[in-house]
This record gives structure tokens, C-alpha cells and sequence, in this order.
């Protein structure tokens, strides 16, 4: 990639964590903002806004002295997804300039490699200025470089401020290096991190007092590959243009598509079912011959009127097995109102990965059996997305929250994606623990309906911290046989936001943002027609606050 | 091939289809001779069973739980399709209580219908995945739905009656219908026909205290009102959780008077 003729731009985007988390959460773009990442479970601030390191706030200092130096300032943690997303964004927005553009998350930057694609706009200066005003008109900061190799590039755009800037009387703060005979003499002032060599590389050149480029030239390769390693000498020469250096550029696969036309307009179900199955089995042609697997299926045809009519299947798990979407995809021609017929139509796969094949015989780990995702995805295909739910455990002490019902595909992203240690697990799943452990029943001892929001209910109790010895519900009087309790919950205190759903005396539904903070006292009952119920005391007397009754779920 | 020989060929594939005995359905025993006996073994998979019950959802749902777990013991890799609304007032399935029961929450799948009609068509997609003509056949336990209410239309009853019991048959897969309805519905068309309530169970204060009996059972009124055989059976069931076992336990007078064991006091407090 280092010929005499390349040309690389280089972006670099130095406050974009802290736009970030200003965008998502709603922040002035001049708050006090203060990025941090953790770093062996301590919180060490990374990025900070201009503000905040006006009012004293360092980089690499822990969130807690920040706090104490800036009660106000905003906290957020790293977004390392968000800022790769970001930077995918605009470095697919870059292809408007040349094909060849990359992303560089770990310096918050683009790379783009302009080679032969200048001319179009005018030259390299007129490509840098027409980037420059782009970033200026959505309020983005950025720094931006162009020179002969992508590692001069680089180090232009993060230390511009050690370089005379010719180009600064043009207001343009962009270092221009088309001509690589000046290059060496460009880079002198420098410091050595603009090698992008390793930390400790730097602060051994440091300790030797090597802190700028220049004063690396009078030594010898072989000197300094003894002292530092041969990763320095290989930066020095990657700046420069000697030695190679290959960029992986960003690519995002296209969507496979097959497509058929017809003669005359296709009418009837099965000539329909017919064409589907044809559609389904070229794409799984091409899905094989390129190694893919697909997790998105689009089913289009066009009407003899011009309409289109699009049908979506949706996997839970990548695959190209033809039964599998052929079996998925068998309601759709029963769905499909052709009226007067079908004159042209298309199958096109999106989401695609690549589809490596897993030796069952060598590690059986890998191997799962995928029985339940096709039967979720054969009832999400038929019923909808939102139709097929599963339930998803939550670590939580409050009952109502302790448990989600998501949609079943999510689940089994989630399980692929994630680490199986990482997610919560039901408690006393394993039933055999339940008979050796007799605290754990009755600590965790659950209803099998749970009412969703808790309903309000009549009750007497003989006592004030007594259990009810009537309920009242649905007009119906509940007398109890027998009760033991209370299981004592506390308030999440800590959700301050946590909105609390519950029916209203008059048995109205209500959704107030109140936080209620009272603690919750279980207890379980059973009724002399034996019924077993769940309810809960809402409030402490002890407290002096006002006390309800609730019911949230039945037992067996 | 002349007339008496498709005759012929027409009788062996009725008799291979509908009669032979490797096409003889399994049966889900009971633990209970007597219930098993009624119903020729247990309850028959591949054929749809009514469960009702009235009052609040809890029986009902103990005692297909109870169902369930012993055939997600006979198929221990299978699912279990459960078709309900998820709005419902009578509440949701809690995945703590079900795996605290010892039903694995991850094995259940849920589909939020909340119209009877399409509820039915939800059971019956579920119990058509698991037909063998596939390349992989999908493998289901059972497939359940609380749609029993429909029973007040009539004729869609009875239609949903036999084409749930063909879908059932042709995936070879578990049907329950359940419901909560005060009322007797006609269970024509169905395997078996169950009515259930609560039942209190006798416990001692001591007990609850020391044994955690309280959490450690359930007890229904259990009416086996249809079965194939004609015979009938009513009594009280008991269902123990730590082993999954129903028993059959006298009816309990019940005491009017009211009982406080000694307090457990739990905290959970942050």
C-alpha cells in the first residue's frame, strides 16, 4: 500500500466519547462530562470535555477524586460499541470519496485511502477542505491529515500542534504532505508516541531522553533495535513509506439476492408455493457457494399493477439449511394477494456471516442442538415477532422485576452471544437442591402466577404485623385457614426513576412515576376452600406508615 | 389390480394407519392406578385433554403443571408450547415458582394470544412444527392453551375440538385445553375431560414450622368427568413438588378455625 504515488487521509475525532454520551443522554455540549473505563473494578477517567479539564479534571484520575473536585460533573462509562458504530458510519459515509475507507476505534479515527480519487474533487487540499466543512455543519470535531503514508497521516492529525501550519492562514487546519521529499523533514518535530509504538517502548525512549523523532535519525537501526525492540524501527519506517503497511479496510457484505421473471402474470397458491420454493432455493445456492450463513430473509414480488409486496423472515440463529427456510417460508403464498398475478420477484438474504462449519467430533461444546430455535423461528414466522415470548430471569429481589418476558428470538441471541456464565439463571432450577436444602424453599418459595401489577385487597388482620385472617377480592370473602410469613422485601432505593404500576383503590389502573419506597412484608395463606395466595403488607407500622394490602400471585 | 385387491390394499393401510400397534399412542401415567385405569394406561399423547376449572387460576394451572413435568420427564428433550394471554388478570407464569416446582422456565415457550380464535391457530401451528415430514422434526412435549372459553360458541367449539385433536394426531405431541369457567363445557371431541379445584390439605402448625410443608405440595378436587373408557373418577389429588408424584388423599374436614404457625421472618433488606 506504500507506493510513491499513495495519498491516505486521516480523521481523527478527539471528543467523540464525550459527544457521545452528551447525544444519548441529553447533555448542553458544554457540560461537564468525564468519560471513565474500569480498569481492575477502578473507575479511571479516559476522555474528559473541555469544560471539565478547565474545572480540574485530569485524564487517568479515578471517578472518586473527580467527584470530589466536581460534584457536578457528569459521569458515563466507556461506549466502546457506540463509538465502533459511530466511526462504521462515517467511514461508510466516506465511500462517497473512495472506495478504500477504514475505521480506527481505538484512536477515534477513519482512515481514508484516496489514491487516484483526489482529481475528482479538485485535488487533496479541496477533499480535505470539502471533509473539513461536511464535519463542520453536524458540529463534529475533527482533525484532519493527509500524507504520503497512513502512518504520517496519522500522526499529523493527532499532533498537528508541534508542525508549522502554512495552511492555518488559509483557515484550514489541515497539514498538507503531497510530496514525500519533505515527508522526513515534516515528521522531525514530532514527539516518538506519534510512531504509534507501545507505551512501554515510549517511556524507555523517554527514560533515554528520546522524546522527538529527529533525534531517533543519528542512531542506527541495529542500536535501536537492540535497546527497543524491533517494533520501533519498523514504525519509523512504516512513517516514512519503507516499509509496507496493509490496512483492513471496512467492509459490509451485501445482501445475496436472487430474482425471477415471468412471461406471463403467475397465478394460483401452489404456482406461488412453487416460485418461493425456487427463490429459496437459489439463494441457498449462492449462501453456499460463498460460505455465508443468513439470519434475515426478504421475499418480494411485484404485481402486474406495479405493487410490491414484501414478506420478512426473521432466524434466531444464522443458517442457509434449505428444509429449514423452505419450512419457514411455507405460509407465505397463502399470505399473498397477487390479484391479477405476478409478473417479477425476488429473494434477498441480509444479516450474513460467515458460515464456518463446527467439528462435532472435536470439541462437542460448540455443537448445540438447535431444535428450539427452529421451533421458535417456525412460530415467530407464522405467529410474529412479538407473539413468541419466553421467560428471561432477572437478578432481582423485587418479585414483579425479578423475571421479563422478551421476545424468544432475543433469548436466543442473547444465549449465543453472550457467555453462558454471564447470564442470570432461575434459582433452584435443579430440582434435586430443593429436597437437600430446606432454607432455600422456604426462603425462595414462589407463586406460579404472579399478578402484574399487584392488586389491591380487602383484608382483616387481627393484629397490626399479623397475617390476614380475611381477604376480600373480587367480591369474594376469603376466609384463612392458615398462613405463615413474612418474607420481608425491601425497596429498591437505588432505582429513583423505577416507576411504580398499580390499581387504585377504586380498582382503576394507574401508571404513576412515584417511587414507592415502602417495604414489603409476604406472607403466604391458605384458604378453608384452598386456595393459596401471596399477598403482601405494603408499609411498617413501626414507621408510622400508612399500611396496604396486596395480592400477587396464586400458588398451586 | 382388480376390485378385491384395492380392497385389500385400502384395509392394510387403514389397519397400518389407525389400528396397528406401532401407531398405538403412548400413554403419560398418573401415578394413580385408579385415574390410570380409567383412562387405559394414562393420558394418551397425541390426543387433546380438557382441563377446567373455576374460580382462579391456580388450580387449573397446578394440575397441568403437574401434567407437564411428568411429560417433560418422558421427553426430557422437548418443549412445552403454552398459548395464553400475557395480560391476563388471573396473572402470569413466574419462571421462579416454575423452576422451584422443578420445571425448567427456559424449556417454555410462550404465545401471547390474547383472541380465543387466533389462540387456537397458534395451537394448532405449534402442533403442526412438530410433524415428522420435515428434515429435522421439531421436538414438543406438549402444547397447552387456556382457551377453554371459546366453549361458549358452540359450533366453533366442536370445530376447534376435532382440528386440534387431527393436529395433535399428526404431531404425535400432547394437547391440553385449559380454562377457568364455572360452568360444564361439552367435551366432545376430546381425549379426556378434567374438572379441578382446591382442596385444603392437612397440615399440621409443626409442620409448616419444620418440614416446610406449607411450599411442599398442593391439593385438588380432580373430577374425571370423560375418558375414552366411560368410566369416571372423582377424589382428591396431591401433588408433592420435591418428587413430582400425585397421590390420591382423603377428602380433609375443614377446621374453621385460624392458625398462625410460629412467624419465619425472612428479610430481603438492602
Amino acid at each position: 500500500m506504500s507506493s510513491s504515488n499513495s495519498e491516505f487521509i486521516y480523521i481523527w475525532f478527539y471528543d467523540l466519547p464525550v459527544r457521545l454520551a452528551c447525544h444519548q443522554q441529553g447533555w448542553q455540549l458544554d457540560a461537564t462530562v468525564a468519560i471513565y473505563h474500569i480498569v481492575n473494578t477502578r473507575h479511571i477517567i479516559c476522555y474528559a470535555s473541555h469544560t471539565a479539564k478547565q474545572a480540574g479534571i485530569l485524564i487517568d484520575m479515578s471517578v472518586a477524586d473527580a467527584q470530589a473536585i466536581l460534584p457536578t460533573c457528569h459521569f458515563r462509562c466507556y461506549d466502546d460499541i457506540a463509538v465502533k458504530n459511530w466511526l462504521s458510519r462515517v467511514g461508510q459515509w466516506a465511500w462517497r470519496y473512495t472506495p478504500l475507507t477504514g475505521i480506527d476505534s481505538e484512536s477515534l479515527g477513519i482512515w481514508m485511502n484516496v489514491t487516484g480519487a483526489t482529481h475528482l474533487v479538485g485535488g487533496i487540499a479541496a477533499m480535505c477542505d470539502a471533509l473539513q466543512i461536511e464535519f463542520n455543519q453536524i458540529s463534529v470535531s475533527a482533525q484532519i491529515a493527509a500524507a504520503p503514508t497512513y502512518g504520517a497521516a496519522w500522526a499529523f492529525a493527532h499532533f498537528s500542534e508541534f508542525i508549522a501550519r502554512p495552511s492555518l492562514q488559509q483557515n484550514r487546519p489541515v497539514i498538507m504532505c503531497d510530496e514525500r521529499a519533505i515527508l522526513r523533514q515534516k515528521l522531525q518535530p514530532l514527539p516518538v508516541a506519534a510512531l504509534r509504538i507501545s507505551a512501554d517502548i515510549e517511556a524507555g525512549l523517554r527514560q533515554a531522553g528520546l522524546e522527538q523523532i529527529y533525534q531517533l535519525s543519528p542512531i542506527s537501526a541495529i542500536s535501536l533495535t537492540t535497546r527497543f525492540g524491533s517494533e520501533l524501527v519498523q514504525r519509523l519506517g512504516q512513517i516514512i513509506g519503507d516499509v509496507s503497511e496493509l490496512q483492513k479496510p471496512l467492509i459490509v457484505p451485501t445482501p445475496l439476492m436472487a430474482s425471477k421473471n415471468y412471461l406471463t402474470p403467475l397465478l394460483g397458491v401452489e404456482a406461488i408455493q412453487k416460485m418461493i420454493a425456487d427463490l429459496v432455493h437459489l439463494i441457498c445456492i449462492q449462501l453456499a457457494q460463498r460460505h455465508l450463513v443468513t439470519r434475515y430473509l426478504v421475499i418480494a414480488v411485484q404485481r402486474v399493477d406495479s405493487t410490491i409486496i414484501r414478506r420478512t423472515i426473521s432466524l434466531s440463529r444464522p443458517s442457509r439449511s434449505e428444509a429449514l427456510l423452505h419450512r419457514l417460508t411455507a405460509h407465505i403464498a397463502a399470505e399473498i394477494d397477487v390479484e391479477f398475478g405476478i409478473e417479477h420477484s425476488w429473494i434477498e438474504a441480509k444479516k450474513l456471516s460467515a458460515g464456518l462449519p463446527v467439528n462435532q467430533a472435536f470439541d462437542s461444546s460448540l455443537y448445540k442442538d438447535d431444535s428450539k430455535d427452529t421451533l421458535i423461528d417456525y412460530l415467530t414466522a407464522r405467529l410474529g415477532h412479538n407473539k413468541v415470548r419466553q421467560l428471561q430471569p432477572i437478578d432481582s429481589w423485587q418479585p414483579e422485576s425479578a423475571q421479563r418476558v422478551q421476545p424468544a428470538q432475543q433469548t436466543i441471541r442473547q444465549l449465543h452471544t453472550h457467555a453462558s456464565n454471564r447470564l442470570p439463571y432461575w434459582q433452584s432450577q435443579d430440582h434435586s437442591e430443593i429436597s437437600d436444602n430446606i432454607n432455600l424453599i422456604s426462603f425462595s418459595a414462589r407463586p406460579l402466577s404472579l399478578l402484574t401489577p399487584a392488586v389491591p385487597v380487602d383484608v382483616i388482620a387481627l393484629l397490626p404485623d399479623h397475617p390476614p385472617s380475611m381477604i376480600r377480592w373480587r367480591k369474594q370473602n376469603w376466609q384463612i385457614y392458615q398462613a405463615t410469613g413474612p418474607e420481608r422485601i425491601g425497596p429498591s432505593w437505588w432505582l429513583q426513576s423505577t416507576q411504580t404500576n398499580k390499581y387504585t383503590n377504586n380498582g382503576k389502573y394507574s401508571n404513576n412515576s412515584k417511587y414507592s419506597d415502602k417495604t414489603r412484608d409476604y406472607y403466604w395463606l391458605e384458604t378453608q376452600s384452598g386456595e393459596r395466595l401471596w399477598v403482601y403488607r405494603e408499609g411498617l407500622t413501626e414507621r408510622g406508615e400508612s399500611v396496604e394490602w396486596f395480592l400477587h400471585g396464586f400458588f398451586a | 389390480m382388480n376390485k378385491q385387491q384395492r380392497f385389500e390394499t385400502l384395509k392394510n393401510e387403514i389397519w397400518q394407519n389407525y389400528f396397528s400397534a406401532s401407531k398405538a399412542q403412548k400413554a403419560i401415567s398418573l401415578d394413580v392406578s385408579e385415574i390410570d385405569d380409567c383412562l387405559d394406561g394414562g393420558l394418551t399423547i397425541g390426543r387433546v385433554h380438557l382441563i377446567t376449572g373455576s374460580g382462579y387460576s391456580g388450580a387449573v394451572r397446578g394440575f397441568t403443571l403437574a401434567i407437564l413435568r411428568k411429560v417433560m420427564h418422558e421427553k426430557p428433550s422437548g418443549y412445552i408450547v403454552w398459548c395464553t394471554n400475557l395480560n391476563s388478570s388471573d396473572g402470569i407464569l413466574y419462571g421462579a415458582g416454575l423452576a422451584a416446582i422443578g420445571i425448567d422456565p427456559a424449556r417454555l415457550i410462550l404465545v401471547d394470544e390474547s383472541h380465543p380464535l387466533r389462540g387456537v391457530a397458534a395451537m394448532e401451528e405449534a402442533l403442526n412444527a412438530a410433524r415428522q415430514n420435515g428434515e429435522a422434526a421439531i421436538k414438543i412435549a406438549a402444547v397447552i392453551g387456556d382457551y377453554a372459553q371459546l366453549a361458549n360458541s358452540p359450533d366453533l367449539w366442536h370445530k376447534t375440538a376435532r382440528r386440534l385433536q387431527l393436529a395433535a394426531e399428526q404431531g404425535n405431541v400432547l394437547a391440553l385445553m385449559t380454562g377457568i369457567t364455572a360452568r360444564i363445557i361439552p367435551a366432545a371431541g376430546f381425549e379426556s375431560y378434567w374438572q379441578v379445584s382446591t382442596a385444603v390439605r392437612q397440615i399440621s402448625s409443626e409442620q409448616i414450622v419444620s418440614d416446610n410443608r406449607f411450599y411442599d405440595s398442593a391439593s385438588w378436587h380432580v373430577k374425571l368427568s370423560r375418558t375414552r373408557s366411560g368410566r369416571q373418577w372423582t377424589g382428591n389429588l396431591s401433588w408433592q413438588f420435591s418428587t413430582g408424584t400425585l397421590s390420591h388423599k382423603p377428602a380433609v374436614n375443614v377446621q374453621t378455625g385460624y392458625r398462625v404457625p410460629t412467624r419465619q421472618f425472612v428479610s430481603h433488606v438492602s
